[in-house]
């Protein structure tokens, strides 16, 4: 495949064509590599090649190219076509990129452990292996009217804990919560909602790694949807008839005390 | 990122093709290196970003240990994470071109230890100090 470039001339242009002109550039390559079907990968192939033609580092050992990791020059030469016809200087990004990115962050509005076991989920997930045991156990303690105290604890065994929360919880009226042995299915069906002995409901934390190993639930949270990222850690909740027999479908929320409104909305 | 505007010419158009995040990635690399010498113990700690984009979700990932800082990018070393960014090339292109970088909060969203990356951006985003003799003579000692 060969990439068309234009003459040097064409890359003078008023300041106000110096976006378009980038973009223009961009959509063509696209045009391309899609007329010619190849991938993405293949065509920063050919950008390396033409980077290390016109003198770029662009060797591994050089800082590398490969991937994330560019090298400093080339990433200034990239900057510089970012900014429209603006040249950066290294000491001009270097010493602003600390600040910008300071002032970009912004804490999660998760509650921080939660997220952070998401995080150390991706972790393992996108380097180590496809897919680990997520151990949950749970301690309750009852209060008066209606309150529930319960703590959460999330192990990774070859991590230890990765998380140790409390939720203080409001019960619907007439129910109360224990802590269950792990459950048959193998997950830890860890606290278990009592009614007046007809009915019983079964809160349980969803199994993490069969959640991940899903595919579509592995983009979602890799794209970074929050929804279905805070799902994964989100109670699961279950409803059996005395019998076992199961007799309504489970859901989720986002909270403990999420899934307690909604059983008593929906199930009671 | 204050400059003048002189023209396009030099800059080779494929450069367009180099995602934001490796620019933003290997520019502050290049920073937490060299105020690497200021970080101890306390500052020790493993950041994962994940940039999602185009092309799919790349996760880059960096440790910082007393006195240096390893881009861990390309290998699964560094243990858990104490912090994680989330965000996408979009928001990153913003943080590299914006003129008022005060507009860019929330860019970049930081689950887990955000304190400790805000320790780290600050040392970083601080002046750099001059390498004077006195200046070495007290890194030294330190």
């Amino acid at each position: 495949m060969t990439i068309q470039t234009k003459p040097a001339d064409a890359l003078r242009p008023r300041t106000s064509d110096a976006r378009a002109l980038v973009g223009q550039a961009l959509e063509h390559v696209t045009k391309v590599a899609d007329k010619l079907a190849v991938d993405s990968g293949t065509v920063r192939e050919q950008v390396l090649s033409r980077a290390a033609a016109d003198g770029y580092d662009v060797s591994p050992e050089g800082a590398g190219l490969r991937g994330p990791v560019l090298s400093l020059q080339v990433a200034l030469g990239a900057l510089g076509a970012m900014t429209g016809s603006r040249p950066v200087s290294l000491q001009e990004a270097l010493g602003s990129i600390g600040e910008r990115t300071l002032h970009a962050i912004a804490a999660d509005p998760l509650p921080g452990a939660r997220a952070h076991v998401g995080a150390m989920v991706a972790e393992y997930l996108g380097r180590n292996q496809d897919s680990f045991t997520f151990q949950t156990q749970a301690a309750v303690t009852m209060g008066e009217a209606g309150k529930a105290t319960i703590r959460l604890t999330e192990t990774i065994p070859t991590a230890g804990i990765v998380a140790d929360r409390t939720e203080t919880v409001q019960l619907p009226v007439g129910l109360s919560l224990e802590v269950l042995p792990p459950s048959a299915r193998g997950n830890a069906g860890i606290l278990h909602v009592k009614s007046d002995g007809q009915r019983s409901f079964e809160l349980d934390r969803m199994l993490v790694s069969e959640a991940f190993i899903r595919p579509t639930c592995l983009d979602a949270t890799r794209t970074g949807d929050s929804k279905a990222y805070l799902d994964l850690f989100s109670v699961h909740m279950m409803a059996y008839r005395p019998n076992g027999e199961a007799c309504s479908s489970s859901t989720s929320a986002y909270t403990l005390q999420g899934a307690l409104d909604i059983l008593e909305e929906n199930l009671l | 990122m204050n400059g003048c505007l002189p023209s396009l010419a030099g800059i080779p158009e494929y450069m367009s093709l180099i995602a934001p995040h490796a620019v933003w990635w290997a520019l502050l690399m290049e920073r937490l290196r060299q105020v690497a010498s200021t970080f101890g113990a306390s500052h020790a700690g493993v950041l994962d970003v994940e940039v999602g984009g185009d092309a799919g979700v790349v996760s880059l990932r960096f440790a910082i240990a007393p006195g240096r800082v390893d881009d861990l990018s390309t290998s699964p070393a560094g243990g858990l994470p104490r912090a994680r960014i989330r965000t996408t090339d979009a928001a990153l292109r913003a943080l590299l071109t914006s003129a008022n970088p005060a507009s860019l909060a929330g860019a970049l969203r930081v689950s887990g230890d955000a304190d400790w990356l805000r320790s780290l951006l600050n040392t970083a985003a601080a002046p750099s100090t001059a390498a004077s003799p006195l200046n070495l003579r007290l890194r030294s000692s330190r």
